[in-house]
């Protein structure tokens, strides 16, 4: 069951309370690490760049002219270069007629979403509705990537689910993946450039190399390794989930034989990769028969312009160390590539390649020069996700308004439909972001402790939002479909009715017997807007005598509540 | 040992299935139709016992042998007499008199055996027996109650088809968040979630309007929803995704009004007689753990199961729900607690089976009764020391008893567990497999995979053991790999 401690829904107050309304912390300056530590770092860094410079630069962004008629900001960055001219390339009316961008607020709740998880309060919403800059946009994005605190709130989640990190040692008596959470938090706070995240998970070597600290039932503190090679199984599921997470290629079904629906992967090249991971090379056994030979170490993907190849240390930690080398290579296009696509999926709601965790050659990306200009512009720039999110953020293409008529859609059985991009798609919001967005709502500020993903349940109520029972298994998605169990949560849930019950009400007495303001403060507070003269008209028509107001307050609130509008990022 | 997917053999069969965009079962629809003409059961019961029901206290009971201080582990046989059935030779344990008048409806498997060694964790075996997998897969397996509500779908529109009773909704601690994975939808997401009754004495909250609402209240919110979401950005409200959440909205509404909730109102719907003979035959005060009886739950549950299978559900699981060392998960003392665990389900399992049996209902209906491993008669040491692959060798030979506690002492085992099927298809009176009368007990004939027992029960049901779905680019099975074999001899 799912309790607020106290809940206060502030009804046209909230210049008052503006004080409370700042979600998070202010940005904290950007630390250095231990001294030593940063010398050794320097050296993966200094090789990112050397390793770079073997690569031929990615195609520039075509010249796009927008027509004059393009309402500002009719720039076109290089992102949009590159998807506008596709549209031209498909003879879509887009390239002649851009679809137009979404308003302030919606941008505003947009990227509140996307960036911290959270929806803007009202006193931020106002506060940037109220900005008169031409490059608003850009330098709300750049506010909300330096409250650090709360980006890394939101990422948490993702990398969790990911690394399948779990707060115990084991679960029902099973070891566990380890507790990655205050490292993930860590790391994203500080921005860590991702290539070192990565190699800190993987290679033994690097001076902050990190092991998960994780606590068993009696508190006792143990250190667990990412990599995981205590038997067969184990460490081809480690492989597996490298191959998955970080360089975006599905793996697992070639595990114990060659991949059914995959040619390019054999059994034989899995192995080899997962034997990277092991103190010795792996036995073949497929389908539980050993076939009485071991696979030589060995990476799967072709890199000629990194020297490693050529010799796979025979010891467990050079092993390791050479593995988090090549797979966070810039030569291997794959690293970059996962991870900007990754970003794009995110922001845009579908992939630039799809499906996200499974890249094979004859799946091509929608726009294969822009995913090789982002990928490189990733690396060229430190490998700073803060960088490649905000030239996503501020591309046109990011800002566009939701169309359904004109938005793209993925289906596993018809994975040829062109992706244009033309409007983001329909992404639902996460548990954590409802629920935090939530006592945005009804409180009108969040406590960084009080977030979501600090909770380690998963009541009711979050699984109907789409919150994983448990994270035993690596994850990259949330479930965006909804079954009508979840939806008799939400329609009559004890949790959900609860906090809006006790939220405690505070209707000003000028707003009391104006029906139409109190409509308008309720779907700002909610949907970070104000109503329409028609749903301030209806809304109206609900408010009955001063008795019933407050009954009929709370209706409302729960049917913005549970509006696709708020249920849905558009 | 693997852990994950193994090929398909047919290949060009599948890969026909994927390529026409079937994120349904691979099979065409004609062939679906052909298959599906198979199907004898299209509901199914699985009463699902967790914690390692003792199987030789129960339907695979060995002589009976009275404590004897100082009796060696080998000469301790059995630690229950025998009663007769209504089946020829077929003999199960005393106190399930009421089972024993049934049993000609049963088909008793004694020889469920297991490569993997679950040693003392539970829930690695849970797990396989509600998935068909070994965790960890690498994905998130759905259970079985899902993979047949996403394969055959609701049997009537307002009756969700995977519903789960006597399971608490608990996520306090990790190893409940474990137990609520498995028996979830995995990977097929919310839309195959299983309606979870916790308590069906106490009916279901959400199928009524929340506290302090009424059912007026709940609608005008409902229109205003409509309203809102009417008044939206047309560009909004147009999309496919938003019109499927309002319908499931509309959906979730309906069934609050549905045959689920009158399956619940059985108290007034049902003969005093009958609620009664869905009782346990043990009262609170004479249970030994008093923090772990549920009272009726476990019975009312099989009663408001058989209501919900009339109503039109399709899979329903009843639990009595696991806990660690609590319920059938007997380690010392095990046959007094046995005694104890017999009085509760004995009578309700057996007026299930009746009350189907009077309604037509058991060609129809499939009754799995299951536990995810047997147990061993005090041929170990103690609780906790039971390395794996222990049991499986022990001749009892070197354990002296000098305690009763000793006498009743149970461990897990892993290569023996029996399963009861009534109905469905099965053939009745049947008793298939046989475990050795001596330490260690285990099966000397006829040994079947619990991947072979999964095929089986999709057999019932009309599912193919390779209807797959896919995930992460890849076909994910109903069986283990797609590769179970039903077991004709089980089938009639």
């Amino acid at each position: 069951m799912l309790r607020y401690s106290s809940i206060l829904l502030v009804l046209a107050a909230w210049g008052v309370r503006a004080g409370a309304a700042a979600a998070a912390e202010p940005a904290s300056p950007r630390r250095s690490g231990p001294a030593g530590v940063v010398d050794s770092e320097q050296r993966l860094i200094e090789r990112r760049a050397e390793q770079l410079k073997k690569l031929p630069r990615p195609p520039s962004p075509p010249d796009f002219e927008l027509p004059r008629s393009t309402k500002a900001p009719a720039v076109l960055g290089p992102i949009d270069r590159f998807i506008y001219t596709s549209w031209a390339a498909a003879q879509l009316a887009e390239a002649a007629k851009p679809p137009a961008l979404c308003d302030d607020a919606t941008f505003c709740r947009r990227v509140h979403l996307d960036l911290i998880g959270v929806i803007p309060t009202v006193v931020e919403l106002n506060r940037f509705l109220a900005d008169s800059s031409p490059r608003k946009r850009e330098k709300l994005i750049d506010k909300l990537l330096a409250r650090d605190a709360d980006y890394a709130a939101h990422w948490t989640v993702f990398w969790e689910d990911a690394l399948a990190s779990q707060s115990v040692l084991s679960q029902g008596g099973i070891p566990t993946r380890g507790n990655y959470r205050e490292w993930i938090f860590g790391s994203l706070k500080e921005n860590r450039p991702y290539d070192l995240m990565v190699a800190e998970l993987i290679d033994p070597t690097m001076p902050r190399r990190h092991r998960a600290v994780t606590e068993d039932l009696f508190g006792v503190k143990y250190n667990i390794e990412y990599v995981r090679n205590e038997d067969h199984t184990v460490t081809l599921q480690t492989a597996a989930n490298i191959g998955q997470v970080f360089l975006g290629t599905s793996m697992k079904c070639a595990s114990c034989h060659d991949h059914f629906d995959h040619p390019e992967w054999t059994q034989q090249r899995f192995v080899g990769f997962a034997s990277m991971f092991a103190p010795d090379d792996l036995k073949l056994i497929r389908c539980d028969v050993d076939l009485g030979r071991t696979v030589p170490a060995r990476f799967p993907f072709e890199l000629p312009r990194v020297s490693e190849t050529q010799a796979i240390p025979t010891d467990l930690d050079g092993r390791l160390h050479v593995a988090a080398r090549m797979i966070t290579d810039p030569c291997n296009g794959r690293f970059a590539q996962t991870i900007v696509n990754r970003l794009w999926k995110r922001y845009l709601g579908l992939g630039l390649i799809e499906p996200v965790d499974d890249f094979r050659v004859d799946r091509p990306a929608s726009h294969p020069d822009l995913l090789a200009w982002l990928a490189y512009d990733f690396v060229e720039h430190g490998c700073d996700l803060k960088h490649a999110i905000r030239q996503i953020l501020n591309s046109r293409t990011y800002q566009h308004r939701y169309d359904f008529a004109i938005e793209d859609h993925y289906d596993v059985g018809a994975d040829t439909a062109a992706r244009y991009f033309r409007s983001p798609a329909l992404r639902r919001l996460t548990a954590e972001q409802q629920l935090d967005s939530l006592r945005v709502v009804l409180i009108g500020k969040l406590d960084p402790q009080e977030r979501c993903y600090l909770d380690a349940r998963a009541t009711a109520l979050m699984r109907a939002l789409g919150r994983p029972d448990s994270r035993n298994e690596i994850s990259t998605s949330r479930p965006d479909d909804f079954g009508a169990v979840s939806a008799l949560e939400l329609l009559n849930g004890p949790e959900l009715h609860g906090l809006i019950e006790e939220a405690t009400l505070q209707i000003k007495p000028a707003v009391r017997h104006d029906p139409r303001r109190l409509v308008d403060q309720l779907y700002l507070a909610a949907l970070s807007r104000h109503a329409t003269n028609d749903e301030k008209k209806r809304g109206a028509d609900w408010f009955g005598d001063d008795e019933s107001l407050d009954e009929a307050s709370r209706d409302l609130l729960w049917a913005l509540l549970c509006s696709p509008e708020f249920q849905y990022l558009q | 040992m693997s852990h994950v997917s193994c090929p398909i053999t047919r290949r060009g069969f599948l890969q026909a299935g994927l390529a026409a965009g079937l994120a349904g079962p691979t099979f065409a629809a004609g062939q679906k139709q052909s298959r599906r003409q198979a199907a004898q059961a299209d509901a199914v019961i699985f009463v699902w016992l967790p914690g390692g029901v003792a199987q030789a206290d129960t339907w695979d009971p060995k002589q009976h042998t009275p404590f004897e201080k100082g009796m060696k582990g080998s000469q301790l046989l059995g630690t229950c007499p025998t009663i007769p059935t209504t089946v020829d030779d077929l003999r199960i344990g005393a106190g399930l008199e009421q089972m024993a008048s049934v049993m000609h409806h049963a088909t008793v498997l004694r020889s469920l055996t297991s490569d993997v060694m679950f040693g003392a964790v539970h829930l690695k075996a849970q797990y396989r027996m509600m998935t068909g997998y070994l965790f960890p897969v690498g994905v998130k397996a759905p259970s079985m109650g899902a993979a047949v509500a996403r394969t055959l779908g609701p049997r009537h529109p307002q009756v969700p088809p995977y519903i789960y009773l006597g399971r608490d909704i608990d996520t306090s601690d990790t190893e409940k968040q474990f137990i609520n994975e498995y028996i979830g939808p995995g990977f097929y997401g919310p839309k195959f979630a299983p309606l979870m009754i916790p308590d069906p004495v106490r009916g279901l909250a959400t199928l009524g309007a929340a506290a302090g609402m009424t059912t007026e209240r709940l609608d005008r919110r409902l229109k205003m929803l409509r309203d809102v979401n009417g008044l939206a950005d047309g560009r909004l409200r147009g999309s496919a995704k938003v019109e499927d959440y309002l319908h499931v909205m509309s959906q979730a509404r309906e069934m609050m009004d549905s045959p689920v909730r009158q399956a619940l109102d059985y108290t007034s719907q049902e003969s005093a007689a009958t609620i009664s003979a869905y009782e346990p035959r043990i009262a609170a005060e004479e249970v030994k753990d008093k923090k772990y009886y549920f009272g009726r739950r476990f019975g009312h549950g099989l009663l408001v199961a058989r209501r919900l299978v009339e109503a039109g559900a399709r899979f329903v699981q009843v639990e009595y729900q696991y806990g660690a060392f609590k319920g059938f998960d007997t380690h010392e003392d095990g046959s007094t607690r046995m005694v104890e665990l017999k009085k509760q389900v004995d009578a309700p399992l057996a007026q299930l089976i009746r009350d189907l049996d009077a309604r037509g209902l058991l060609d129809t209906t499939l009754v799995v009764v299951a536990t995810e491993f047997g147990r061993t008669i005090a041929n170990q040491p103690k609780a906790g020391v039971e390395p794996i692959g222990f049991a499986e060798r022990q001749s009892g030979d070197d354990l002296v008893i000098e305690t009763e506690k000793m006498y009743g002492f149970h461990g897990h085992f892993s290569s023996a567990n029996t399963l009861l099927f009534f109905g469905g298809g099965f053939k009745p009176g049947l008793v298939y497999g046989r475990t050795a009368d001596r330490h260690p007990m285990t099966v000397v004939e006829n040994p079947v995979s619990l991947t072979d027992v999964h095929a089986t029960i999709y057999r019932s049901l009309g599912i193919a053991p390779d209807t797959a779905y896919v995930t992460e680019g890849r076909p994910f099975h109903v069986t283990k790999d797609g590769k179970g074999k039903p077991i004709d001899d089980l089938l009639a």
